[in-house]
């Protein structure tokens, strides 16, 4: 397939896609940054998303697309550098405090971009927000876990049943 | 809520309920591939924990692609966790302890189903380690190792529990086999197991520690990396591997001073590491012209007619030139009435790449290493590397 004849590669100025939310918000966004998502990679190497065209994603509301954004900017230098050999441990150290800061949000927040990353095939986004919720899982009993994660108080049947399963596996819990 | 209610309450009341309770909702409603993902951060018992969480998270996590048990486990629970989900395993990683052959056997058939990438196994044997102990360990039996029709990578360490191969069926995916500290058991044969009828995609075979190997013969359309490292007891080692490319032997016939018999064909063999006693007229190794890396080692003190350094006399001498040789020197700890072999050691081939290795027990190392490098004048790059132990030097090539 033939390259795009305009703004590919290093001549000049950086190529811009336009990626318009679920509720219309129109972004302007690096192509570079945009291409973390596979899903969005594809679509941009066939030459889509540039001038007024812009690519609708209808899953995707504009919070959550602006804060995917924020993270694909800053991950995008270091993905085109493959993964960053060549990266300085300063660098390497501040993307690390950008991902711990970035996933200290509300967990609806973070429930909406998890979906949007697995939608838009984002894997570091998918592993880093994966991976926070992991961390609330993590050594806690499965009423603090149903607490933490903000499931509803069990009815009384469903707290029979999981006392039911805990005895069943002999976890001894709570 | 009802719909004639205006847009700014909705606005409001949504925002109220999605801080309260919405989040069950929320994190239970995705997808499940999303909710694996995050399972799959989490150790494998951690993750089966959440089974226990409500009605959305009872099978969850049998949809995870990989598991991984650290800690011994009841055999039973690891057979109900493989049998409890249909999802090809592409990791499958168990630690145990002292295990039995029975233990081994309860889940092992339930893996060969499942497994579809990597299956690990670690047994880590405490009680048994001085050799009294383990003839003891010979009368506890062998587990079989079934037929793993799916996984690509197989690897056993257990600890010199007794296994014993299929007689029969196809590792039809396998490219990696990897087999540590195992006492074979009849009455399959590992050889048979690992040729290309049955093993049509191998490619490594690493056979390491172990016990119970009279002899091996592989027939091998694929494999290319052939690692044999401390077969204790073995007599005879035939491989027929046309695209073998590197082969590793190290101690197989040394240990117990058996007559080294090997013949392997192998035409493109590019590494060459042979670190065992050489006999030519036992030992066929087919005409070698393309090795580019040769790994031999020297003992510096010996006696006169022992046949340690045989594959430094009259290995090396067939070749003209290598680009990259590694040669050790070996010292022993006690070299009492022990005659210094340097001398033996008249001439080297061209080597442009030259390791030496040194391992020299804490005696002088200088005569030894000059030796080698007066007759080795032609070389453009050395490195000397001062090992304290014979072992280490498996790192280096």
């Amino acid at each position: 397939m033939a390259a795009p004849e305009s703004g590919d590669g290093n001549n000049g100025a950086a190529r811009m896609v336009t990626l318009i939310s679920s509720d219309n918000t129109r972004f302007e966004v690096e192509a570079a940054a945009a291409s973390l998502s596979q899903t969005l990679q594809l679509t941009i190497l066939d030459g889509g998303g540039g001038g007024g065209d812009g690519i609708p994603l209808p899953n995707v509301d504009s919070a959550t697309l602006s804060k995917v954004l924020e993270y694909c900017i800053k991950h995008a230098p270091a993905a085109a550098n493959g993964g960053a050999p060549n990266a300085t441990a300063v660098d390497r150290a501040e993307l690390e405090r950008f991902d711990n800061e970035f996933v200290n949000i509300d967990q609806s927040v973070l429930y909406s971009l998890i979906m949007a990353a697995h939608n838009l095939e984002i894997e570091g986004l998918q592993s880093l927000v994966a991976k926070k919720v992991a961390d609330m899982i993590k050594g806690k009993s499965p009423m603090e876990i149903r607490r933490t994660l903000g499931f509803p108080d069990p009815t009384p049947e469903e707290q029979a049943e999981m006392n039911a399963h805990m005895l069943e596996y002999g976890w001894a819990y709570e | 809520m009802s719909m004639e209610q205006c847009g700014g309450e909705v606005t409001a009341k949504h925002a109220k309920s999605s801080d309260d309770d919405a989040g069950e909702d929320r994190l239970s409603a995705l997808p499940d591939d999303v909710l694996v993902l995050i399972l799959l951060r989490l150790e494998t018992e951690d993750a089966a924990r959440t089974c226990v969480l409500s009605n959305r998270w009872r099978r969850l996590w049998t949809l995870l692609p990989e598991l991984r048990f650290d800690a011994a486990l009841d055999p039973h629970f690891l057979r109900d966790a493989l049998s409890s989900g249909e999802v090809p395993l592409r990791r499958f990683l168990v630690g145990t302890l002292d295990a039995s052959p029975q233990s081994l056997a309860a889940w092992l058939p339930a893996a060969a189903r499942r497994v579809s990438g990597k299956l690990v196994l670690v047994n880590v044997d405490q009680k048994s380690t001085t050799a009294g102990e383990e003839a003891e360990a010979s009368e506890r039996g062998a587990v079989e190792l079934p037929c793993f029709e799916k996984a690509n990578a197989i690897g056993l360490e257990l600890g010199f529990l007794g296994l014993s191969m299929p007689p029969a069926g196809v590792f039809a995916r396998l490219t990696d086999l990897y087999l540590h500290s195992v006492r074979f058991h009849g009455p399959g044969e590992l050889g048979d197991m690992v040729s290309s009828p049955r093993c049509p995609c191998l490619q490594k075979l690493a056979v390491c520690d172990v016990q119970g190997l009279d002899s091996i013969t592989i027939d091998s359309e694929s494999l290319q990396v052939l690692e044999l490292n401390n077969l204790r007891g073995v007599r005879r080692i035939t491989a027929v591997a046309p695209a073998l490319e590197n082969l590793n032997l190290l101690d197989c016939f040394l240990t117990d001073q058996n007559q080294p018999v090997a013949d392997i064909s192998a035409s493109p063999l590019k590494l060459l590491k042979w670190m065992d006693t050489y006999d030519p007229y036992s030992v066929h190794l087919g005409s070698m012209e393309h090795i580019q890396k040769l790994a031999i080692f020297f003992s510096v003190y010996g006696q006169h007619g022992f046949t340690h350094n045989n594959a430094c006399l009259l290995l090396l001498p067939r070749f003209k030139a290598i680009k990259d040789l590694s040669l050790t020197l070996y010292i022993l700890p006690e070299m009492d009435n022990l005659q210094y072999m340097m001398e033996d050691m008249t001439v080297l081939p061209d080597v442009t790449f030259l390791h030496l290795i040194v391992t020299a027990n804490r005696h002088a190392f200088g005569a030894c290493s000059f030796h080698v490098l007066k007759i080795c004048s032609g070389i453009k790059r050395l490195r000397l590397i001062l090992s304290s132990q014979l072992d280490s030097e498996v790192k280096l090539l």
